[in-house]
């Protein structure tokens, strides 16, 4: 089986100017710029926080991203692909972008919460893959090569350079637990012959 | 170089005469007893008369003279020493011994208050040099007669010491030279090593700074500790990531092959 690789794992271990992002957004709040916060230790938890939102499998994002691609949402109409039925598809060589947005809710205790959110930009170049769709559902499938970066910005500041993760060993068998469930009515074109967006 | 300029400064003194380095030995009570003087010759000084040498007595104020240019010049630190006080001193002892018998006839006449007719004008003088005595008595003595005390032995002109016989405060010159020998010693002492020897003899000092800066040390860490204590108990975090959020795009997204679909039953014989 493929080792997971997580979206934390693309971000650098230490993201210092997080807390001071995150500082000068919480001190417009009068209350909490008038408390003498330890805010070298916020930065540290925000940094745990933002690891922990982002502890999820690279591959299972992609896989989501796929299934919002038409040539895999078909797979999903029960009319055309009934229950019971396994179908594999192989995908080429192409290349994934994916923003995703870690939400950090913060409570300074007598001041309402601040709702913080990250921008984290997905890129991942996948050589190839090979799919397997049960009843609606990416359910597992092998992969040839898989490299991906990241970025982190918060109010359109990168917070760190790009960085990229390693190249997934080929081939690599992955299975998916829970698996991922292909949305019915979503159907992005992909750029080029078809764009995605 | 400076022993040199010195030695040329002697040499020069020397080579000049008795008589112009003693006019430039003159104080205002000299110069004013030279006026009294009925021979109009140059009085010589008063401590000089005890000498019973008269080849010497010339010499000896030169080199007195010397002695004290020597000092200035390889003390130049050091103030320089006063005049004034270094010759009336042995003035002083010159009063009562001016009242010996038979003053020893010398080339240079003696002055006029050894002489009966003139006691007037000497005993009127002599209050005068005593006078500033007690003045000068609590504070340190002047470094001249010091000086020639060391340097007279040297020279070996004996010379009767009737001052120190008259008076017994005069031999405590002596004790001047090694505080003013210390007191030219100490800031030759680095400052460093004066601080060291400070340390090294209070370990006490050091324990207090050990225990100050520990103090202060537990006293930040302590505020440290208490301001993380308060954040945390006052911070909340809540992380959420939603994955249905968020834009994507791929590019040349294609199947590389038709797919493949599988579709398996089981069928029973007697359906």
């Amino acid at each position: 089986m493929l080792k997971s690789i997580l979206l934390s794992d693309l971000l650098p271990d230490k993201l210092d100017s997080v807390a001071d992002q995150v500082r000068d957004r919480m001190c417009d709040d009068e209350r909490i710029g008038g408390i003498k916060l330890a805010w070298d230790y916020i930065g540290k938890e925000l940094n745990r926080a933002l690891k922990s939102a982002l502890d999820r499998d690279l591959l299972a994002v992609v896989a989501k991203t796929w299934s919002e691609f038409s040539e895999i949402a078909v797979f999903a109409d029960p009319a055309k692909h009934p229950p019971g039925e396994r179908s594999v598809v192989t995908l080429g060589e192409h290349e994934l972008k994916r923003e995703l947005h870690p939400v950090i809710a913060v409570t300074v205790a007598p001041c309402p919460c601040v709702e913080l959110k990250f921008l984290l930009a997905l890129t991942a170049n996948i050589s190839g893959a090979r799919l397997t769709i049960v009843d609606g559902h990416i359910v597992g499938g092998d992969l040839g090569e898989l490299w991906a970066s990241a970025q982190l910005s918060y109010e359109g500041t990168p917070l760190h350079a790009p960085q990229k993760s390693a190249k997934v060993p080929v081939p690599g068998e992955f299975a998916f637990d829970p698996c991922i469930k292909i949305p019915r009515m979503i159907s992005r074109p992909v750029e080029g012959a078809a764009a995605g967006g | 170089m400076r022993f040199a300029i010195a030695a040329l400064a002697a040499a020069l003194l020397l080579s000049s005469g008795p008589g112009r380095a003693q006019d430039a030995d003159l104080t205002p009570e000299r110069a004013a007893a030279a006026s009294r003087d009925p021979s109009g010759k140059p009085s010589r000084p008063a401590s000089q008369p005890g000498t019973s040498q008269p080849g010497t007595a010339t010499p000896k104020a030169d080199q007195k003279l010397l002695i004290d240019l020597v000092n200035r010049l390889t003390r130049p630190g050091e103030p320089a020493p006063p005049r004034p006080p270094a010759v009336p001193q042995p003035v002083e002892p010159a009063a009562p011994v001016s009242t010996a018998p038979a003053p020893p006839p010398t080339a240079i006449p003696p002055p006029p208050r050894s002489r009966p007719g003139f006691a007037l004008p000497t005993s009127v003088a002599g209050p005068r040099t005593v006078q500033p005595r007690p003045a000068p008595a609590p504070q340190p003595p002047p470094r001249a007669p010091v000086v020639v005390a060391q340097v007279a032995p040297q020279m070996g002109t004996p010379e009767p010491n009737i001052s120190a016989a008259a008076e017994p405060a005069l031999p405590t010159p002596p004790a001047p030279p090694v505080r003013q020998s210390s007191a030219a010693k100490q800031p030759a002492v680095p400052p460093a090593q004066r601080s060291s020897s400070l340390l090294s003899q209070s370990p006490w000092l050091l324990l207090a700074l050990l225990a100050a800066a520990s103090a202060v040390v537990a006293r930040l860490t302590w505020s440290r500790a208490r301001q993380i204590a308060r954040t945390r108990a006052a911070l909340s975090l809540e992380p959420r990531l939603d994955l249905a959020q968020g834009s994507c795009s791929a590019g040349s997204l294609a199947l590389a092959c038709p797919p493949m679909t599988i579709r398996s039953r089981l069928e029973f014989a007697g359906a």
